[in-house]
């Protein structure tokens, strides 16, 4: 190739590598488990990889070669034990649990699913970014789909005969889980990206982007209360006894009265929450982007955990309680997942063989 | 790397925006204009370097120079020769170039910015979140990315009934804006390297401009459009209607 060639082009070829590439890594590993916590699965790019969580073995992964597919929401159980897969691709998936195989696909939505999918009865309620939710049976066939007015990122909550859905165009919806008829919908006053907590009593627990946490009578179609956060709210809200427990991005963890919203402590972390505390082994355990993970007691006491320097990065999400083991999904790392015993020390890590 | 930039870019683009009514394609347009106000200075230069270098090539000296050093084994005291009278007559040699190099990182800033105030993804409205300084911004969350007929954080098409596929209308436009403005930016080269490296320019800028326009997001193409509109624009202005306001003076030699 002639110099001039070379001249011209290499600076427009640094223009195109500077843009990054037009599929770039947009979120975090979920990660999952199984019924009786014997396999993780972690959702992380081009692969589905469903771990062992005795040793921390890749049982298989999916796909088998990296290709268009991408997924980063939790894997979620379908109907009839098959897993549910979000896509990146615009592409709903049903998987085998036992070996990682697709069983069908659904490729009607009109772009990314960021959120996971919920399984009740014999219907999958996946919810896209196109501003919609869809409804299918256990065998991919769309059933009805239910429009807002914005993305879905997060996923649906149910107590068997009423779906809530909250869309980032503010609104909570409440929707026949058989029909998709709309019951009543509901202005929470700011964008929803965390997952909606339907607590026993039939109250809804929500964080929003607007930096506050409501609390909603779904009997009424009513909010019961809301409390006011210092940062947007991103992380879904975790429930122990009476206590509300939920982070938001300022690296706050608040702990209120579930009936009345009332703030009981607030614990401060060293950055962003984007995921829920998880209860594990007697202490509330919640991770956040400064790479940090604390344990708080119920009376708000904390103490910080120090992982090791090779796992350093931030951790966005949930942690997730297996037994006796701690499992974190880790970002931008070798390993995408890594198990933690009480005192923090790692008993094993899953790093996928390319 | 580029974040001292994209945070400011994010907040003033989210301003406007919210300004304008929740428009981000009129947003991305009216910021395209005031980032043209302010390099303008840059721009200036650029255009009057490029003026100068055109009007080197029919000056005699640089002509009897082309001649006296014609061939590979000249180059060297070609270069050297061309040099001296780029001083003698003040001109910068790369004072077409420096410009350019500062729209660079502007377009990087740029293809971040409209990326992020569009978050398609978690990681992106974190980043969001984490710059944007507004009070309101949480309500204006997500921003409206419909503008015409076109979702700017996606690659644009326009599906017309009966064509079995997308017209990419703003990667066309960006193309032939492109080609005009590298055509009118570029010194024409009285010598062949020069010249090829004109030619080349003129070819394989507004493919790239247009290939980047048709993969990422339209939001991008929106600003380029808009810059490359502005820019000749600009170069009509300050050479063509000159020049043409010159040559029909009376009196005037020509």
């Amino acid at each position: 190739m002639k110099k001039t060639h070379v001249l011209i082009l290499l600076p427009l070829m640094l223009l195109l590598a500077a843009c990054g590439t037009p599929q770039d890594a947009g979120s975090w590993p979920g990660v999952s488990l199984n019924e009786d916590a014997s396999v993780a699965y972690v959702a992380y790019g081009p692969h589905v990889y469903a771990v062992q969580t005795t040793n921390g073995a890749e049982a298989w992964r999916f796909p088998a070669e990296s290709g268009a597919f991408n997924s980063y929401a939790p894997v979620q159980a379908g109907p009839d034990g098959n897993l549910l897969v979000s896509g990146y691709d615009h592409v709903f998936y049903s998987l085998d649990a036992d070996t990682g195989s697709q069983q069908w696909a659904f490729n009607a939505g009109g772009n990314r699913y960021i959120g996971s999918a919920l399984a009740v009865g014999q219907l999958v309620y996946a919810p896209n970014s196109d501003h919609k939710l869809y409804a299918l049976d256990n065998r991919g066939n769309l059933q009805w789909s239910f429009t807002t007015g914005e993305p879905i990122w997060s996923q649906p909550a149910s107590d068997g005969s009423t779906l809530y859905v909250a869309s980032m165009d503010h609104m909570l919806y409440a929707l026949d889980a058989q029909s998709g008829e709309q019951l009543w919908s509901l202005d929470l006053g700011g964008t929803t990206v965390s997952n909606p907590l339907l607590g026993p009593d039939g109250t809804l627990y929500v964080g929003t982007l607007a930096q506050s946490v409501a609390a909603v009578d779904t009997t009424r179609g009513q909010i019961a209360w809301t409390t006011d956060t210092e940062g947007w709210v991103w992380g879904e809200a975790a429930l122990v006894d009476d206590l509300l427990v939920i982070g938001d991005l300022e690296g706050y963890l608040y702990a209120l009265d579930a009936a009345s919203g009332r703030q009981v402590w607030r614990g401060q972390t060293n950055g962003a929450i984007t995921g829920a505390p998880t209860w594990f082994q007697d202490s509330l355990y919640v991770i956040n982007e400064a790479g940090s993970l604390y344990a708080f007691s119920l009376d708000g006491r904390s103490r910080q955990l120090a992982l090791p320097e090779s796992y350093a990065g931030a951790l966005y999400g949930t942690p997730v309680a297996a037994g006796e083991l701690l499992l974190l999904g880790l970002n931008g790392n070798d390993s995408v997942l890594i198990a933690l015993d009480s005192s923090g020390s790692v008993v094993w890590s899953f790093t996928p063989e390319s | 790397m580029l974040e001292f930039i994209i945070v400011p870019f994010t907040n003033v683009l989210v301003w406007i925006y919210n300004l304008l009514g929740e428009n981000f394609g009129l947003a991305i347009i009216v910021f395209t204009i005031l980032i043209r106000l302010v390099t303008y200075p840059f721009n200036a230069q650029q255009i009057k370097s490029a003026k100068a270098m055109q009007e080197l090539q029919s000056n005699p000296k640089w002509k009897a120079m082309q001649q006296k050093y014609k061939g590979a084994e000249h180059r060297e005291k070609l270069a050297q020769e061309q040099m001296k009278l780029y001083q003698e007559m003040g001109i910068n040699p790369f004072g077409a170039c420096l410009p350019t190099l500062l729209q660079l990182p502007l377009l990087f800033a740029m293809y971040w910015t409209v990326m992020r105030a569009l978050a398609a993804t978690p990681l992106q409205l974190l980043n969001f979140a984490r710059g944007i300084s507004l009070p309101n911004a949480a309500e204006l969350i997500p921003l409206n990315a419909q503008f015409l007929w076109m979702d700017l954080g996606q690659p644009e098409r326009l599906n017309i009934p009966g064509i079995p596929f997308g017209i990419p209308v703003l990667a066309i436009l960006v193309m032939i804006t492109s080609y005009f403005q590298s055509k009118m930016m570029t010194p024409t080269s009285s010598d062949d390297q020069g010249a090829q490296m004109g030619r080349m320019m003129n070819l394989y800028m507004p493919l790239l401009m247009a290939y980047i326009s048709y993969i990422y997001a339209a939001g991008l193409a929106l600003y380029f459009v808009t810059s490359n509109v502005l820019s000749i624009v600009q170069y009509y202005f300050m050479r063509v209607r000159p020049a043409a306001a010159s040559a029909n003076t009376p009196g005037t030699a020509k």
